[in-house]
């Protein structure tokens, strides 16, 4: 009330227009609009590219297919065999096994790669070669990586003939089974985490790392307690983009795994490519759901919101 | 060898030498940036490098505390080499002079970083920090982000974080360097009793030479990676060895000139030597007058005087600098403000300027030519 009374007897002796408080409204308002001028593209890629799509597929999964004919009903026929067959449960388990070891594998390398890369390559020239390098898989095809593979892992490849010689057993086939699968999509996706670990890493400044050092910490102590916290931004990051691409790929487990571990994404591929729409849309769903659920666990690890 | 030998007696004849820097020289590439350094410490003293910025000091403190390695020489502690040691495995801690803070902890758990890695438990841990932090006035901040703290506040982190794990040897750099002056007169008082009463080794490095007389012990001034002279603050503030010291610290006015049979002759003109050209034969030297020991008005008797003019003034609270021009180039004057205020300075006008010729230190010429031979 006594606020009120003040204002009103103060406004005609100070006419004042813009008092701080409208200022900041104005100033919140102007950046209100700005923000949605600078995100409307986006949105609009977003909504055509992505959430149409997205709609579509939901939608193609409850159509029906009669013989040859696709059928545009409202039809469960799809969705009851996905979640009846215990095949597709088994595909499902298997994919998420799959992402989790490779996942695994690329955070544990791509770290250690990314603090090389950061702390033991001095040269800015060397460093950004070896980043290069890290990218290299993704230039060659799968035919060409196949083989070059052939000698080096094949049953009378260079390993088992270095293994022979120093009299030990040999190792059954490293290609065509889920073995090399790992390994070649590890060795696609580390690059993931290796840039954004390695950006992390460079960007802590080295005088902490002195004051850690300073006050008793050992080098492991140090990674432990002030670089890891400092790259985790990073290395979530890289984890995941290289878990969205994973759920993807259906290429590296049908081409270098030899089908002897499908992912979803392979048996979405296989359906699609013999006319049952509705069976690929639906797992396709299934899919997009098993990836939003381990993202949101990344996301509760870490909240890439503060480091995006 | 010998020499070694030699040093080492004379620093156990101080009664110091619990850290040793002998003959230390670091070369970044083809970057020379420190030579030769001798440096020897008694336990529980309370040390200041001083210097112009680049001189070397910062890259000294990396060297003690590990953080570094020497290009030539050896660290010694207590007469045992410690140049291999890594910095965890010294006991020392250093106070950084860009704080280097632990930007993913908030300020109880910068503090207690010592602790941690230790292995402390958290009870024990909050029964250490909280004191500490009340120490330096952080305790309502204690679950602050860093990044949220003022530069002055994240300093006194960077203190308490090194003092927190009891070192015997804190290596301060520029401690004061981001205060305002009230401020950082309140930090010289805390670490002047810091040092008291924990009765540790301090090293402190700074650029302002006032903060070094009224703080340490000893004082080590250095410039272009050389260690230039060492002394008491006294000693250095009233008998600077080289012409560089006279320079840096304090504020002196150098004359070239000859001395001979008793008298200073200079282009500013001849003057009664005083005692102090007693340590020095005749010859070629510079007088080094501190600015508060020249005086303006009447001449005393036996003093030495000029004729001046005053070019310009400069007020700082109960001294006011005066900016004189003599015969043969500038003279500065620290004249007490009653005494200024009673001469009725005015721009341009003629004064004579005069000191006492005991209060004269005089440097020999060859020290001045030796300074960068190398
Ligand atoms: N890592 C480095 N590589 C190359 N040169 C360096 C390196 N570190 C320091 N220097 C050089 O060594 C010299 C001394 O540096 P230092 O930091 O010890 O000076 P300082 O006396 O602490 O100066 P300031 O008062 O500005 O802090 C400077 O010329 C600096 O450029
Ligand atoms: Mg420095």
């Amino acid at each position: 009330m006594a606020v009120t009374d003040t204002a009103q007897t103060l406004s005609p002796r100070h006419p004042v227009t813009l008092t701080p408080t409208s200022l900041d409204r104005r100033l919140r308002a102007r950046r209100a609009r700005n923000a949605w001028l600078l995100l409307a593209p986006a949105l609009l890629v977003v909504l055509v590219a992505a959430a149409a799509p997205l709609a579509m597929v939901l939608w193609v999964s409850f159509w029906r297919v009669d013989g040859l004919v696709l059928a545009r009903t409202i039809d469960t026929e799809a969705w009851a065999s996905v979640l009846s067959d215990p095949t597709f449960r088994r595909l499902a388990w298997s994919t998420v096994q799959t992402v989790v070891i490779v996942l695994a594998l690329v955070g544990v390398l791509g770290l250690a790669a990314g603090y090389f890369l950061a702390r033991f390559v001095t040269n800015r020239k060397v460093q950004a070669l070896l980043l290069m390098l890290a990218i290299l898989p993704f230039w060659t095809s799968y035919l060409i990586r196949i083989i070059t593979w052939q000698p080096l892992f094949g049953n009378s490849g260079v390993i088992n003939f270095l293994l022979a010689k120093a009299g030990l057993p040999q190792m059954e086939l490293f290609l065509f089974n889920q073995r090399a699968m790992v390994f070649a999509m590890t060795s696609l996706y580390v690059v993931f985490v290796i840039g954004p670990v390695f950006w992390a890493l460079s960007r802590i400044d080295p005088e902490v790392i002195a004051a850690s050092r300073s006050l008793g910490a050992s080098a492991w102590t140090t990674f432990r307690t002030v670089e890891l916290p400092l790259a985790r931004g990073g290395l979530v990051v890289g984890l995941f983009f290289a878990s969205i691409f994973l759920f993807g790929d259906y290429a590296t487990g049908r081409l270098i795994g030899g089908g002897t571990n499908p992912m979803l994404s392979d048996a979405i591929s296989q359906y699609a490519g013999s006319g049952q729409w509705p069976v690929a849309a639906a797992l396709a769903v299934v899919l997009f759901g098993i990836a939003i659920v381990v993202l949101a666990l990344f996301m509760r690890v870490y909240d890439l919101r503060t480091e995006l | 060898m010998s020499i070694t030998t030699l040093a080492n007696t004379m620093a156990t004849a101080n009664g110091s030498g619990y850290l040793q820097l002998r003959g230390v020289g670091k070369r970044f590439g083809e970057t020379v940036v420190l030579s030769d350094l001798d440096i020897d410490i008694g336990e529980g003293e309370f040390i200041s490098l001083i210097g112009p910025s680049g001189s070397g000091k910062t890259t000294t403190l990396r060297i003690i505390a590990g953080l570094e390695s020497p290009t030539t020489g050896a660290v010694l502690v207590d007469g045992k080499d410690i140049t291999a040691l890594l910095p965890n495995e010294r006991d020392f801690a250093m106070v950084f002079q860009h704080f280097a803070l632990f930007p993913h902890l908030d300020v109880f758990q910068n503090v207690a970083y010592g602790l941690r890695i230790r292995g402390m438990k958290k009870a024990e841990m909050e029964r250490q920090v909280l004191p500490m932090l009340e120490r330096v006035g952080l305790r309502e901040l204690a679950t602050r982000k860093v990044g949220e703290l003022s530069g002055g506040q994240r300093q006194r982190v960077g203190i308490a974080r090194a003092l927190i794990v009891k070192p015997r040897l804190l290596l301060l750099d520029e401690p004061t360097g981001s205060l305002d002056t009230k401020l950082k007169l309140a930090m010289q008082t805390e670490l002047k009793a810091l040092h008291k009463e924990s009765g540790l080794t301090f090293i402190h490095v700074t650029h302002n030479q006032s903060e070094a007389l009224a703080l340490a012990d000893r004082v080590y001034v250095m410039n272009d990676g050389r260690i230039e002279q060492q002394g008491s603050p006294t000693e250095v503030y009233r008998y600077p060895a080289t012409r560089f010291v006279a320079d840096f610290v304090g504020r002196n006015n150098l004359i070239d000139g000859t001395l001979e049979h008793g008298s200073f002759r200079s282009a500013m003109g001849t003057f009664p030597a005083g005692a102090g050209a007693a340590q020095l034969p005749g010859g070629a030297g510079t007088a080094v007058i501190r600015a508060d020991a020249i005086h303006l008005g009447a001449a005393e008797p036996g003093a030495a005087s000029l004729p001046v003019r005053l070019d310009a003034l400069e007020y700082a609270g109960s001294i006011v600098t005066w900016f004189l021009r003599g015969p043969a180039g500038p003279l500065t004057a620290d004249v007490p403000a009653d005494d200024s205020g009673r001469l009725d300075p005015q721009i341009g006008d003629a004064y004579e300027a005069w000191w006492n010729p005991d209060d004269v230190h005089y440097l020999r010429a060859e020290t001045r030519d030796g300074l960068k031979g190398g």
